[in-house]
């Protein structure tokens, strides 16, 4: 556990040596917040056990978002599709690598020769689990390197980093411990930074705060519904600030494909 | 091999030595160790040799049964001191023994503790010359009190010369003594006179004439009775003993005049008290192979010889007699008939039946055998025998009682006559089989009694044991209903309403032979329901078990804990929304003493099934239940519905 703190202190410098870069941007007088976009996201994670250390992690989400004339669902805005391979150190700890394929729609009408463009990532994540008595804490660490592309006229994919730490509990509500049949609800709060070439005043990308309720059907499916607030520098000027309201929805589920006989006692990671 | 030979030679011998030690030269050994004679086991000291390889007595001799050992001390012991020559009783004797109890403490006395004793202390003392008396024998019988002699019961006194009894002969007892005179061959004669210690006059005396008692003189209340001995002009007369069987006859000479009862005191007591205190001494030395040759006194009887007929009628009259004492001593022993006659009257009355049969039938009818036995019998004539045997004749063919409140009760033989009028063993014979065939009847009805007496006690011990069952029962179905689930509580409430249903019906049936087996059988079966309701209320903690068992523990990666999945849902599902749903309404409907070790062992067998499934492979089967909701299909796919169990299904 140690080691992972230490990674987490580097990152922290990270964040202080972007602050420093030098911005051309115009910054207003005051910071500016743009209208609130609403938005509905519904989200599968797939979290598929391949090996008594090793899971597929298989997330499939569809962004729907306000269009002129409808909220929340008005158009589609992205699709996602994230893939990665974890680890599972031990039951509280677990590590992922994996890409993703982002479908961006052109949900501004700024292109007229192009309505989705990919976007790729790889990425990398970081979990710790934490017990506070019969509820649970989390810190999620993700690193992302990016290429995205606008729909802007004649505009080239560009490189960033994010950098997302997210603190989450989930507590039970109608169970002594989480567990089948359990009713919880999980606050959390997600702070996202960014870095690259291309991001000069606005660092800070996306502050998400958020509060889900879940009911665990049984250990492999799980469905929770949320509702996010979120805010974040625009990448056009730090001075300008994009908000969400998010109304989220997820679908949890961990099927474990091993042979029966491959299937050890979960409880005895370390043996 | 020699050498070994030898040790072993050598080691027998000195074994030997052990118990015997050679005390000269001359073949004279001495034997000291535990020795049996009769039935005295103790310890031996004589002195023998040894002549072809038999034990010749020899020299001093002394036994002793009395020492003390764990047990405390011998209440009945014997000593014997005397001595052998040429395995013959020779020289001084003296046998000591008696009947005692031990004080309860022990007393110092120089240096030793000592148990006093109290009881009666008998000894003998004689001389003997090869085998026979000769000289003083004087018996001594003593009370003691603490060790001290506080009264002498008895004393004779006896000359003896080369076996035979001499001159007079003096018997005491402690208030009364007699005097005999003997002529040398030890005839009887002359007159034997009792005396009171405290008075001078003549009490009682007994006239012989060479041996012939001719008349007996009693005095009783200050009047002189004479008793003229009859002897019935017998064709010849022999000389025997003077013996109890002698004076058995004697007794029966003068049964009808002896108002006085003579023959239970004076000069007759006083002789038979003699005559047995020979026995023990004459026992021993014949247990020692050494018999002693003493003659008793002569006396002189007549003899009426048994004919042919008499003797057949007296062996038949034997046989009859045991055949009737044991069949009545088989009843009266019986504890369960002793134990009826207590509380049930009509008992009673066959008891008090066989009682009186004892006494006024069976009683003289035995004396009349022993007679015979001891060869008395042909000493006086049949009539006389039976006038003294029955003095106011043979009793009726009606047994006459008293019962319990004192009103008369009679009993009889309805279908049989015996013919008692003659006054000879023909009637006798009669009589005889006129008891045994008493007793045999008696024997039939009280076996009979405790036959009904004993149906009647299993009844009330088999409804005390059913109802203590039935309603141990409701109080475990009450006891147990706490805190279970509704459907197990109404389960357990048929188990409640079957019993209470079985016994009311249990009540109304009527009393017969198959009412007992109908006990038995719900008695059985209450049991049995026990063993249910047990099985029914333990229900719940076995699909605690069952559902703790049928799950797996999962490491759920959203929320990084370990949970309990369950497992192989189907079956459970089937187990808990089918089978068990089945089994108590089962038991609530149809539940009957027949059904019901079925359904705990079909329970327990599911419970078992359940509990092996978990690790079996069940794919094929939980495919198969996915299409299956009656309950007995499911339990034939579990296996638990088969011919072991029972026929058809429940």
């Amino acid at each position: 556990m140690k080691g992972i703190f230490k990674v987490l202190i580097v990152f922290s410098l990270g964040f202080s040596c972007l602050d420093a870069q030098e911005t051309n941007q115009t910054l207003p007088e005051e910071s500016e917040f743009n209208d609130v976009k609403t938005r509905l996201w519904i989200n599968t994670y797939g979290n598929i056990r391949i090996s008594k250390r090793l899971f597929w992690v298989a997330q499939t989400h569809f962004r729907l978002e306000e269009s002129d004339d409808t909220p929340y669902v008005g158009q589609i805005g992205q699709i996602y599709n994230r893939h990665a391979i974890g680890y599972i150190y031990n039951k509280y700890v677990n590590f992922s690598l994996g890409g993703v394929l982002r479908f961006n729609f052109d949900t501004g009408d700024k292109s007229e020769t192009e309505d989705i463009i990919p976007e790729f990532r790889i990425w990398h994540e970081y979990q710790f689990a934490v017990p506070i008595w019969n509820a649970m804490a989390y810190h999620r660490i993700r690193i992302e390197h990016r290429w995205s592309k606008s729909f802007a006229e004649e505009s080239d994919y560009l490189f960033r980093n994010r950098w997302r730490y997210m603190f989450r509990l989930k507590i039970p509500l109608n169970t002594p411990k989480l567990q089948s049949k359990s009713i919880y609800v999980s606050p959390e709060s997600e702070l996202i930074m960014q870095s690259g070439k291309a991001v000069v005043g606005s660092p800070f990308e996306d502050l998400r705060l958020n509060t889900t309720l879940g009911y665990i059907i049984n250990p492999r499916l799980t469905v929770a519904a949320g509702f996010m607030y979120s805010f974040g520098q625009t990448l056009e000027n730090g001075g300008i600030y994009n908000q969400n309201y998010t109304v989220r929805m997820h679908l949890y589920f961990s099927p474990d494909i091993r042979r029966v006989k491959n299937k050890l006692p979960e409880i005895h990671f370390r043996d | 091999m020699t050498r070994f030979v030898l040790s072993i030679k050598l080691s027998i011998l000195l074994f030997c030595l052990n118990a015997i030690s050679v005390c000269n030269a001359q073949n004279q050994y001495e034997f000291e160790g535990t020795y049996t004679i009769g039935n005295y086991k103790g310890v031996a000291n004589f002195e023998y040799t040894l002549r072809e390889g038999d034990t010749i007595l020899n020299g001093k001799f002394q036994f002793s049964n009395a020492l003390e050992n764990v047990k405390g001390i011998n209440t009945a012991p014997l000593i014997v001191e005397g001595q052998f020559i040429d395995n013959k009783p020779t020289g001084k004797w003296s046998f000591q023994y008696g009947e005692f109890s031990s004080s309860e403490e022990k007393k110092l006395v120089n240096y030793q503790y000592v148990v006093e004793i109290n009881g009666v202390r008998k000894s003998m003392d004689f001389f003997l010359d090869q085998g026979r008396p000769n000289g003083q024998w004087i018996i001594n019988i003593d009370s003691l009190k603490n060790s001290v002699v506080t009264k002498t019961l008895f004393k004779s006194e006896f000359s003896y010369d080369n076996g035979i009894p001499q001159k007079s002969f003096r018997i005491e007892n402690d208030q009364e003594f007699m005097v005999g005179r003997l002529l040398r061959n030890a005839v009887a004669h002359d007159v034997w006179s009792l005396y009171e210690k405290d008075d001078i006059g003549e009490k009682e005396s007994w006239n012989f004439n060479e041996g012939k008692l001719e008349k007996i003189l009693i005095e009783d209340n200050e009047q002189l009775m004479q008793l003229p001995i009859n002897y019935n002009n017998p064709e010849r007369t022999i000389s025997i003993n003077l013996d109890k069987h002698y004076l058995d006859i004697i007794e029966l000479q003068v049964q009808q005049q002896d108002t006085g009862r003579i023959f239970q005191h004076g000069i007759s007591k006083l002789l038979k008290t003699d005559d047995e205190n020979y026995e023990l001494v004459l026992d021993f030395f014949e247990n020692l192979k050494t018999p002693l040759d003493v003659q008793g006194f002569k006396v002189n009887v007549p003899v009426f010889p048994l004919n042919n007929q008499e003797t057949k009628h007296i062996e038949l009259i034997s046989e009859s007699h045991d055949k009737t004492k044991s069949t009545l001593q088989s009843i009266t022993k019986n504890p369960q008939l002793n134990i009826l006659k207590l509380s049930d009257n009509e008992t009673a009355y066959l008891f008090s039946i066989i009682e009186k049969l004892q006494l006024d039938y069976l009683g003289s009818i035995g004396r009349l055998v022993s007679y015979h036995n001891a060869g008395t019998l042909k000493h006086i004539t049949r009539e006389k025998v039976i006038d003294g045997l029955w003095p106011d004749g043979f009793p009726e063919q009606i047994i006459r009682v008293k019962d319990s409140i004192s009103n008369e009760r009679i009993y009889v033989l309805e279908k049989s006559f015996y013919d008692l009028s003659k006054k000879d063993l023909s009637s006798v014979l009669e009589l005889a089989k006129f008891s045994n065939e008493v007793s045999n009847k008696l024997k039939v009805q009280l076996e009979e009694k405790l036959t009904i007496n004993k149906r009647e006690a299993a009844f009330l011990k088999q409804e005390k044991q059913m109802v203590s069952r039935a309603d141990k029962l409701r109080q475990l179905v009450d006891s147990l209903k706490n805190g279970l689930p509704k459907e197990i509580k109404n389960s357990l409430d048929g188990i409640k309403r079957f019993t209470n249903k079985t016994l009311s019906s249990y009540s109304k049936t009527e009393e017969s032979l198959n009412k007992l087996k109908l006990g038995q059988e719900l008695s059985s079966c209450f049991k049995g329901t026990t063993d249910l309701v047990l099985a029914v209320q333990s229900i719940p903690t076995q699909q605690q078990e069952i559902k703790k068992l049928y799950q797996d523990q999962v490491w759920n990666p959203f929320t990084a804990t370990i949970m309990d999945e369950e497992v192989k849902k189907r079956i459970t599902r089937a187990y808990e929304k089918y089978l068990i749903p089945y089994f108590l309404n089962e038991i609530k409907k149809n539940l009957s003493c027949e059904n019901q070790s079925m359904f705990v062992e079909k329970m327990q067998y599911l419970n078992r099934r359940m509990l092996a499934m978990r690790n079996e492979d069940t794919r094929k089967l939980e495919r198969k239940l996915k299409r299956i909701d009656d309950p007995i299909e499911i339990l034939k796919l579990f296996g638990v519905s088969n011919e072991a169990f029972n026929e058809g299904d429940i």
